[in-house]
């Protein structure tokens, strides 16, 4: 029998030994990939509360492959993935910390370039660049009272300036908190879109829509618009705004909670105009016979616009489906019906030279990015992507 | 599954008839034996004089012996107890007899090794359970926390110092599914300022954790184990006070004391502590924004909204010892907090106001009579009522910084601008009654009726009159048929709870737009075994197995109809949780030596969590993640006469996601499945040395030194199979080692004990970068009179 209390403390001493001996993984080494990307992805893998989103970057997305076992970078721990993406950086605000952030994607890891606090905003509802080194984000205050916006020089992070939007309209009977939609700008003037809700997130039957002269930010017009409810989702996890090479900015409605009840509208204002385009409205939901439409549109190029929706026939999961729709006619001009159905995340196309990328999530274990050439109406077959996850929650660009 | 039942009835059925044809006597002399606080003597040997004919009591303290008719002396030994002897004229049938043993004085010092404690009877329950007598560690600085973190299986990883929050866990499982109790009712009762944390450990007798398999008397939907703790239950006078003083402004006071008279009976017994600290340890490398540079920082900084306090008080009155009741007892108690809380999971999320505090009242009833029906039935009856409101003020538009200041912000500290109070009331009743059917059977069985009120609004925008509160109630009855063979070597345990809950609560309907009720009832069968069985005297093995559910909550299935919608589909959570284990025990002159070792299986389905819908900004609670969790633990306890104890343990807890498909399909294979789960510790281990000696300086003292080695191997924070491999963060090995000495006077009236903690100043913490405090020191000074 001591023979069994020996073994016994042979075999804890054993673990103790071996547990001194395992060796903690190594930051040096790895896979090195390049100094500068021109695209990314952000893959989404687990089951919540242990998602992690791993950022990959690549030069060329026609071929090859992005593998997540050799490499790609956690994200989670450096920022949100509320990506504002120009010219190879990454803006990023950490609302919880009360940092803004730069980032760059540099030998295959998130890199911080720059940060500095910044608390006047709760969180980025809206954005647009003012020029290629001149962001504007805007968002409300905690309590939703007042909508604000900060200037910020996008080379070192510093603010420009800083305020409320003044002069919009007061906040009617039974309506206390703001709502921040799309945004833009042509000409030294802001468009913006905005809305009211109360406490239990119930919305007016329109929304508004505000003229601002950007020069010193007096609001030179705002009116309602009863066409629809509800703004856009225009934050940076989003893109479901664009502006067409006729200078005419698109945005749609999402009503927040009703939208199951609700059809979402594509709206419209032209450069130089006062306000929005009355005469323009393009019911989303109706084109896609009241599916559920996603939020994100893309805009390919002669007046052609990609739409998402999922198509609940083909069951509840991994039934996103793509088409090209013309803004002036209304009318679906393409079915993307080489692409197999995606299990849409967030944000997974995007547009360059008149070309749609797809990062499509599909059933099958071959996931690709899949290229449309609109100047030979064409698909085929990129680059392999990670499979079996739960989805992409970024594909974009770093240049435009 | 109706199979499984018959065959099992059927089993059962058979053993038990059998057994009764077997004990079936004339002149039996049954009896219980108990210790002068009135507890069950276990192991004593009863004796009928002149013969070679005994017996050793049961873990109730009973024995039952065959005698021929006529006059017979028994004789009964127990280690620290004075021999006691009876002439008794035994007749046919059945005599009863109820024995209370005096304390031998004299001996007491040997007690610890030859004397088989109650926290030995209890590791060898067919229960999987650690149990920890806290007398040995009466005169230690620490919290129930840290000494509960250095057993076994036990995991707790805590946020900062005294009186943070911590995520307790067993087994691997953690959160809601591990629940908590003092003397066999819900903590909760006592209000949050009575916590892990805060209770202090001179008010235990002892704490025993049921990891997985929890037996029925401890009722509810605890799903991946639960935590008794067993506070002092002697019927004599005493009084235990103790004071602690340490670093960072820690004061911790502590007094329990109890009054009998001996005549009557009747008990006065008075529980009091108050625990303060600043919290300011000194947090390393931490972001400072430097204006002049334009540029963040690294500096070493004290934490500066981290101060903590909490009072309990609990009064008890009552009445022992009389033949309509064992115990009969009514209180009162009352606990307050207030806490600031320094910072989130993240610790790069500062917060400089936040706080919050709270009280609460607890009235109870106790009810104890064994014995009753020719001492077959045992009855234990439990009726408290509670009022707690926990207020968390977050109003300050600021954000801090970790060097104090701070700059203003758009939103309040959590962002939600508000001064939310929660008031909740509960009425928490438990009837137990044990039946011993016969020689080696008996039955138990448990209902629990929990009903639970909460009102929760916030200040700023609500009244309390405006609020209808969301309701829960829970009942629990739980039946559990126990069966001991070959002289108790071997006891299997079969039980079955059955849980019905109904929950209430107003939800805002959008279409009507107003606050309509809406409800739902639910039930559910829990069921499991626990067996073991002794080998030899020395070495047992023992195993059991339970499905056990952790049911939803009103704001879970309900939502609130604002930001967060309902999800009527919603499951409570389940696990299937298998033990297998082997423990051996034995002295070798004046060497004890204990050696246990332990497998365990958590298969865990369906765990709640809230996910965001994408598309509005609301959220809902969906089951959403399966695990399963493997783990070996074993322990090895030597002790050397009085003069040295060593404690090793070590565990390893490999969880892996089994969440088999992606997005709620069922048939994309997720790629995440059955890899290992991130940001858990895998290895951890512990090891305690102490060594004393008795009357040093003077007669009736001790010195004892003490060393304690917490080891907690590295882990990946994020999967360890994806991302590049010099990307993937770790959170680092980390080795604590602590020191202590205390000396004891006039057999333990007077005790000083002084402990540094974390001696080596090492950068520790539970979370990733959550720092915890670096080298601290405490000293105490604890009387006790008994």
């Amino acid at each position: 029998m001591k023979l069994n209390i020996y073994k016994s403390i042979s075999l804890l001493c054993l673990f103790f030994v071996l547990g001194s001996c395992s060796k903690e993984p190594s930051s040096a080494g790895g896979y090195q990939g390049e100094e500068d990307y021109n695209y990314f992805l952000l893959s989404a893998l687990g089951s919540w509360p242990n998602t992690v989103h791993y950022m990959t970057a690549t030069n060329d997305l026609t071929q090859g492959q992005m593998d997540l076992k050799k490499e790609g970078d956690e994200i989670n721990t450096k920022g949100t993935y509320s990506y504002i993406v120009k010219n190879g950086y990454i803006y990023n605000y950490k609302n919880d910390q009360g940092i803004l952030k730069k980032f760059k994607y540099t030998n295959d890891r998130l890199v911080t370039i720059k940060e500095i606090p910044y608390t006047y905003i709760s969180e980025i509802s809206s954005f647009v660049w003012i020029d290629s080194k001149t962001l504007l984000i805007a968002g409300t205050t905690g309590n939703a009272g007042e909508i604000r916006y900060t200037i910020i020089n996008a080379e070192d992070l510093s603010i420009i300036k800083q305020d409320a939007f003044k002069g919009l309209t007061p906040f009617p009977d039974e309506y206390n908190h703001y709502m921040v939609g799309a945004i833009t700008y042509f000409d030294n003037t802001l468009y913006m879109q905005y809305g009211f809700r109360d406490d239990k997130w119930l919305i007016p039957d329109y929304y508004n829509f505000a003229t601002i002269d950007y020069s010193d930010f007096t609001v030179k017009d705002t009116r309602v618009d009863n066409r629809s409810t509800g703004v856009s989702n225009a934050s940076p996890y989003f893109h479901t705004t664009f502006t067409t090479e006729n200078n005419q900015f698109y945005y749609p409605c999402f009503p927040r909670v009703q939208s199951d009840d609700e059809d979402i509208y594509l709206f419209r204002v032209n450069q130089g105009e006062t306000s929005y385009d009355a005469d323009y409205s393009f019911n989303l939901t109706k084109l896609v016979k009241g599916k559920k439409v996603e939020t994100i549109l893309q805009y390919l190029g002669n007046n052609k616009m990609m739409v998402l929706y999922r198509d609940k026939e083909l069951g509840n999961s991994y039934n996103g489906r793509y088409i090209l729709a013309d803004l002036e006619t209304q009318q679906i001009v393409r079915e993307f019906k080489e692409l197999p159905s995606d299990e849409p995340y967030e944000w997974g196309t995007f547009v360059q030279n008149d070309k749609l990328y797809f990062a499509i999530n599909s059933k099958d274990n071959n996931n690709y990015v899949w290229i449309y050439d609109s100047k030979t109406d064409k698909v085929t077959q990129g680059m392999s992507i990670p499979t079996n996850i739960s989805g992409y929650a970024r594909f974009d660009k770093f240049y435009d | 599954m109706k199979t499984y039942w018959t065959i099992t009835f059927a089993v059962i059925s058979v053993l038990f008839h059998l057994n009764l044809h077997a004990q079936t006597a004339v002149g039996s002399i049954k009896g219980v034996v108990l210790d002068e606080n009135s507890l069950p003597a276990i192991g004593a040997t009863v004796m009928i004089d002149k013969t070679t004919t005994g017996t050793a009591t049961n873990e109730q303290g009973e024995f039952v012996l065959q005698s021929n008719l006529g006059s017979t002396t028994i004789t009964v030994n127990y280690i620290g107890y004075k021999p006691y002897s009876k002439t008794i004229a035994v007749k046919e049938g059945t005599q009863s007899l109820r024995i209370k043993l005096e304390q031998d004085l004299a001996v007491l010092n040997d007690v610890v090794i030859t004397a088989k404690s109650k926290v030995t009877s209890l590791k060898e329950e067919a229960f999987t359970v650690n149990a920890i007598d806290m007398k040995q560690l009466a005169n230690s600085t620490m919290d129930l926390n840290q000494i509960l973190n250095k057993t076994s299986g036990i995991k707790i990883r805590q946020q900062g110092g005294v009186g943070s929050d911590y995520n307790f866990s067993i087994n691997g499982m953690s959160g809601k599914a591990v629940k908590f109790f003092i003397d066999g009712v819900p903590l909760e009762m006592l209000g949050k300022g009575v916590d892990m944390n805060s209770l202090p450990i001179n008010m235990a007798q002892r704490v025993e954790i049921f990891k997985g398999v929890v037996p029925v008397h401890l009722s509810t939907d605890a799903m991946g184990g639960a935590v008794n703790i067993i506070s002092n239950g002697t019927s004599k006078d005493y009084l235990d006070a103790s004071y602690t003083i340490g670093s960072f402004n820690t004061h911790k006071v502590n007094l329990n004391g109890q009054l009998k008279d001996q005549k009557t009976g009747l008990i006065m017994r008075v529980n009091t502590f108050l625990n303060k600290s600043d919290n300011d340890y000194k947090m390393k490398d931490m972001k400072i924004w430097n204006t002049n540079t334009n540029a963040f920082e690294l500096k070493d900084v004290k934490r500066f909204n981290d101060e903590y306090q909490s009072l309990f008080v609990m009064g008890e009155f009552g009445i022992e010892d009389k033949s309509w009741a064992d115990q009969l007892f009514v209180g009162v108690s009352h606990s307050l907090f207030d806490k600031n809380i320094q910072t989130g999971a993240d610790q790069e999320v500062v917060y400089g106001k936040l706080k919050q505090d709270g009280d609460a009242n607890n009235y109870f009833v106790k009810y104890k009579k064994a014995n009753l029906l020719n001492d077959k039935l045992d009855i234990n009856f439990y009726t408290g009522y509670s009022k707690s409101l926990e207020t968390s003020t977050d109003t300050v538009l600021r954000k801090y910084s970790w060097d104090g200041s701070y700059v203003p912000s758009a939103t309040s500290e959590l962002g939600g601008y508000q001064i939310n109070k929660k008031h909740e009331d509960r009425l928490y009743s438990q009837l137990t009654t044990t039946y011993r059917i016969a020689e080696n059977h008996k039955f138990t069985a448990n209902y629990t009726f929990d009903y639970l009120k909460n009102t929760s609004y916030n200040t700023l925008v609500n009244k309390k009159s405006d609020i209808t509160p969301s309701k829960m109630t829970k009942q629990i009855l739980s039946l559990a048929y126990q069966q001991d063979f070959f002289d108790k070597r071997w006891s299997n345990i079969f039980f079955a709870k059955y849980y019905k809950v109904d929950l209430e609560k107003l939800v805002f309907n959008r279409e009507t737009r107003l606050d309509e009720k809406v409800k739902e009832p639910y039930d559910n069968w829990g069921y499991g075994i626990a067996s073991t069985f002794k080998i030899t005297d020395k070495l047992g093995v023992k195993a059991s197995y339970e499905h056990s559910y952790r049911l939803v909550e009103p704001d879970e299935i309900f939502g609130d109809g604002v930001s967060v919608t309902a999800n009527m589909e919603l499951k409570p959570e389940t696990s299937n949780n298998y033990n297998l284990g082997f423990y051996y025990s034995n002295n070798f002159a004046d060497h004890f030596v204990r050696a246990e070792v332990a497998g365990y299986i958590r298969d865990t389905k369906d765990f709640i969590y809230t996910v965001q819908n994408l598309h509005n900004s609301t959220f809902k609670y969906e089951n959403l993640t399966n695990i399963l969790t493997k783990g070996i633990e074993g322990e090895v306890n030597y002790q050397y006469k009085d003069l040295i104890r060593v404690m090793m343990n070590i565990t390893y807890n490999y969880a892996y996601n089994n969440t088999k498909y992606a997005n709620n399909s069922n048939d994309v294979v997720s790629a995440t499945y059955k890899k290992e789960v991130p940001n858990q510790p895998w290895l951890f281990g512990n090891v305690d040395v102490s060594i004393g000696q008795n009357n040093i300086i003077q007669e009736g003292s001790r010195l004892e030194f003490h060393y304690g080695l917490q080891m907690t191997e590295w882990y990946y924070k994020n999967w360890q199979s994806y991302g590049n491999k010099r990307n993937i963060p770790t959170i680092p090995r980390q080795t604590l080692h602590n020191v202590g000495v205390s000396y004891s006077m006039q057999n333990g009236k007077y005790n000083f004990a002084l402990d540094c903690t974390n001696i080596g100043d090492a950068l520790a913490y539970d979370n990733f970068k959550l720092q915890k405090q670096g080298r601290a020191f405490y000293f105490k000074f604890r009387y006790a009179l008994k």
